[in-house]
C-alpha cells in the first residue's frame, strides 16, 4: 500500500512499525545512492543510511513541513554522512593546493560511463576532495557554506573542489581513451 | 542549499545530471537493523515509563489496604465493644446501679442517632431533664443547629423512637462525647437507662504507652531523575584534559579545522537503597529521627564522540566527567591518539552514595496503625560512579572521590513522606512510606561542565523495634 508524506508522518509521529517500514521503502532507494557517494565501502554506505533514518524517526515529530519530506531526509542523510567522515578529515588535512594542473579547456563526457563507475571515480578521491565535490557539484552549496558545515575556510573548499576536478577529468580522460581503444580492437 | 547557482560549473552540471533521480534499493540488512533497533527503543522507552506507574500502584495500593485495615479493625472493635455491654431490653437496669464515678448531677449518658448523618452521638444527661424532655409529647419542638435527635425507646412489647432537640436539653456538656453507651428504655414511662462503656479508655491508654525510643532497618526503591544540564556544546579539546592532549596544537600535520563538538546527556534511571535508622517519640504528635543509608543509583549517559588510542584496545567515549580522569589521561595522550570517530554511546551511569538524613516527624492518626507526615534533610556522602557499556568496545571507566572527580564528595537534599505503619507484638512495627527526594544544591563541583541535581519519587519498606 501506498501512503502520503502525510500519512507517513502521522503514522511515524505516533510510532505504527508499519509507516516507519513504508517511509523507509519509498525514500532509502533514492537516499542510498547519496550515502555511497559520500563513502569508501558499502558497508560505511549502510552504517550512513541506517543512522540516518533512525534519526528521522526519533525527530520526524519536529518536522515543521516548511520543506518537503524528501528534502528533509536528505539533509539528515548528508549531515550523518558529514558526521561519520568529519573525524577523518582531520587526518587528512586539507589545505590550498596550487600545484594543479589545468585542464579545463578540454571538454569531456560522461555518458560513457555507467552510473557505478562514476560512483568509483568519485570513491577514489581523497576524504576531503569526495566530500567538496559531492557538496559542490552534486547538492550544489555554496563554497562559503561548505566552509561553515566542514570548519575549513572557503578558499580550502574552492582549491580541494579545483583538485577534485582535475582528478575526475583526468581519470574520465583516461577512461574514455582505453574505451576507444577497445572499440579499435573491435 | 544553493540549487542553481552552481551551474556556471558545466563539469558539475555534468555530474549532477549523471546521478540526479538514480535510485538503489539497499540491502535487506539495513532495515532488519533499523527495526531491530526501534523495538528496543520503544522498548526501553515503556521499560522507563512502566516503573514510574509500579512506583505509583505500589503505593496507592499499600494505601489503600492500610485504610481498608484500618476501617475493618475500626469497626470490629466498635462492634465488640457494644456486643460485650449490650444491655437485656427486657430487663431494665435501674439507675442507681449505674452511677460510674460521675458527677451526681450528670449520672446518665444518653445514646442517641443523629438522623441527619445517622451518627451514633452520646452525651450526659440530668436525670431531671430527661425525664422532662422524654415525658413531652409536645410534637411542635424546635430543632437547634445540631439537628434531629432521636432517642430509642423500647421494650419487650414494642419500640418507637422520639425524638429530642439536643440544643433545648440545658446544661448538656459533651464531657466524653466518644464514648459507647448502650440504651435500655421504658416505654411507658418515656424513661432512658444507659450504661457506659469505658473500655475504650483502656484502649487509649494502651496506644499512649507506645513506645518512645525505635530503631529498625528500610529497603526502598526510587527514580532518579539526574535533572541534568550541560554547559552547552563543548569541544573535545575542552573536555579531553587542558594539558594531556591537545591534539590540534600538539600534532605536527596541524589541520585546519577546529575539535569536534561533543553533545552529551544524562536520562532518568532508578535508584535501590538501604538503611539502618532509629527515632524518638518526642510527644504523642511529633517525633524526630535519623540514621544512614547506602544509596546505589544509575542513569544512562549519551554522547556522540569516541576516541582510539594505541595503549586501550577498547574506545573511550568522550565525556565531561573524564575532565581530570588520570585513568583516561594516561590512556590517551597526543601521540597515541589514532582517531576521533563520531558515534553515539550510550554508558550506563552507576552512583554510589552514603547518606545521613533527619528528619521531624508528625503523627495525623496513632493507634495500632499510624500515619505520620515527615520531612527532613540528608547529607549525601559521594563515594564514587562507573561508566560502562554493554558493548565490548567500550573501556569502562571507574572515578572516585577526589580532584579526578566532577562531583562533590558532600551535598545535600530535601526529603519528604508519608509513613504508614502497624504495630504489631506490642514492640514490633512494620513500616511503608511513599517518599520524595530533591536536591538543594547540585552534584557537582563548580568547575565542572555540567551540572546535575537529583530527584526522585520513591517507596521504602521496613522494620522497627519499640524499646522501653
Amino acid at each position: 500500500m501506498v501512503f502520503s508524506d502525510e500519512e507517513l508522518i502521522k503514522g511515524c509521529v505516533k510510532g505504527a512499525a508499519k509507516y516507519h517500514q513504508a517511509l523507509y521503502e519509498k525514500y532509502s532507494p533514492k537516499m542510498y545512492p547519496i550515502a555511497l557517494r559520500y563513502s569508501k565501502m558499502q558497508q560505511e554506505a549502510e552504517d550512513i543510511l541506517q543512522e540516518a533514518f533512525l534519526k528521522v524517526f526519533q525527530n520526524i515529530d519536529n518536522f515543521r513541513q516548511d520543506s518537503s519530506l524528501p528534502y528533509w531526509i536528505k539533509r539528515i542523510v548528508i549531515n550523518t554522512a558529514l558526521n561519520h567522515q568529519r573525524s577523518k578529515l582531520y587526518l587528512f588535512p586539507m589545505v590550498d593546493v596550487t600545484d594543479l594542473k589545468n585542464n579545463t579547456t578540454k571538454e569531456i563526457t560522461l555518458s560513457s560511463l555507467s552510473y557505478n563507475e562514476l560512483l568509483d571515480l568519485i570513491k577514489k578521491l581523497p576524504s576531503g576532495c569526495q566530500v567538496i565535490f559531492n557538496l559542490y557539484a552534486i547538492e550544489g552549496y555554496k563554497h562559503h557554506e561548505i566552509g561553515t558545515m566542514l570548519e575549513i575556510s572557503e578558499g580550502t573548499s574552492k582549491s580541494q573542489y579545483a583538485r577534485a576536478k582535475s582528478l575526475l577529468r583526468g581519470w574520465v580522460e583516461e577512461n574514455n581513451k582505453i574505451n576507444y581503444e577497445r572499440a579499435g580492437e573491435f | 542549499m544553493s540549487g542553481p547557482e552552481n551551474f556556471e560549473d558545466e563539469f558539475g552540471k555534468e555530474w549532477r545530471e549523471a546521478f540526479d533521480d538514480y535510485t538503489q534499493t539497499p540491502p535487506n540488512a539495513v532495515w532488519e537493523n533499523i527495526d531491530k533497533k526501534l523495538t528496543y527503543q520503544k522498548m526501553v522507552y515503556y521499560k522507563r515509563s512502566a516503573r514510574i506507574f509500579q512506583y505509583l500502584s505500589a503505593a496507592i495500593l499499600l494505601l489503600a489496604g492500610f485504610l481498608g485495615i484500618y476501617t475493618y479493625s475500626f469497626s470490629q472493635n466498635s462492634q465488640s465493644r457494644i456486643n460485650d455491654f449490650t444491655a437485656e431490653i427486657n430487663h431494665p437496669i435501674p439507675l442507681e446501679s449505674m452511677k460510674f464515678g460521675v458527677e451526681n448531677s450528670f449520672s446518665n449518658l444518653l445514646s442517641f442517632i443523629d438522623e441527619s448523618d445517622s451518627e451514633c452521638k452520646s452525651d450526659y444527661v440530668d436525670n431531671v431533664q430527661l425525664n422532662h424532655f422524654a415525658n413531652n409529647q409536645d410534637n411542635n419542638l424546635s430543632f437547634g443547629s445540631s439537628g434531629v435527635q432521636l432517642i430509642a425507646l423500647s421494650n419487650e412489647r414494642q419500640s418507637m423512637l422520639e425524638m429530642v432537640d439536643i440544643e433545648a436539653l440545658e446544661g448538656l456538656s459533651s464531657i466524653a462525647p466518644n464514648l459507647n453507651v448502650i440504651v435500655a428504655s421504658n416505654i411507658e414511662n418515656h424513661e432512658v437507662w444507659k450504661l457506659a462503656d469505658y473500655s475504650y479508655l483502656s484502649e487509649e491508654k494502651k496506644v499512649s504507652d507506645k513506645k518512645k525510643v525505635w530503631a529498625g532497618f528500610d529497603a526502598g526503591a526510587s527514580s532518579f531523575n539526574p535533572n541534568y544540564q550541560s554547559a552547552g556544546n563543548t569541544t573535545l579539546n575542552n573536555s579531553l584534559s587542558s594539558s594531556s592532549f591537545q591534539f590540534s596544537g600538539a600534532r605536527t600535520d596541524a589541520v585546519e579545522s577546529q575539535s569536534p563538538q561533543i553533545e552529551e546527556s544524562m536520562s532518568v534511571g532508578n535508584t535501590v537503597s538501604l538503611g539502618l535508622n532509629f527515632g524518638l517519640n518526642l510527644s504523642e504528635k511529633w517525633s524526630i529521627s535519623s540514621g544512614f543509608r547506602y544509596n546505589l543509583s544509575e542513569a544512562t549517559n549519551s554522547t556522540n564522540v569516541i576516541v582510539r588510542s594505541t595503549k586501550v584496545q577498547e574506545a573511550i567515549p568522550a565525556s565531561q566527567e573524564f575532565n581530570n580522569v588520570s585513568q583516561v589521561n594516561n590512556a590517551v595522550s597526543a601521540s597515541t591518539v589514532l582517531e576521533y570517530d563520531f558515534q553515539d554511546v550510550e554508558l550506563s551511569n552507576e552512583f554510589q552514595f552514603a547518606s545521613l538524613p533527619v528528619k521531624a516527624g508528625y503523627m495525623i492518626y496513632n493507634k495500632k496503625l499510624s500515619i505520620e507526615l515527615n520531612a527532613g534533610i540528608a547529607a549525601n556522602f559521594y563515594l564514587g560512579n562507573k561508566l560502562s557499556s554493554s558493548d565490548n568496545q567500550f573501556a569502562d571507566v571507574s572515578i572516585g572521590p577526589g580532584h579526578q572527580s566532577a562531583y562533590k564528595e558532600i551535598s545535600f537534599s530535601g526529603l519528604a513522606g508519608i509513613q504508614l505503619g502497624y504495630l504489631f507484638l506490642e514492640k514490633f512495627e512494620v513500616i511503608i512510606q511513599p517518599n520524595y527526594q530533591q536536591s538543594i544544591n547540585s552534584l557537582t563541583k563548580e568547575a565542572a561542565e555540567f551540572d546535575a541535581s537529583p530527584s526522585g519519587f520513591g517507596v521504602s519498606t521496613g522494620l522497627r523495634y519499640r524499646f522501653n
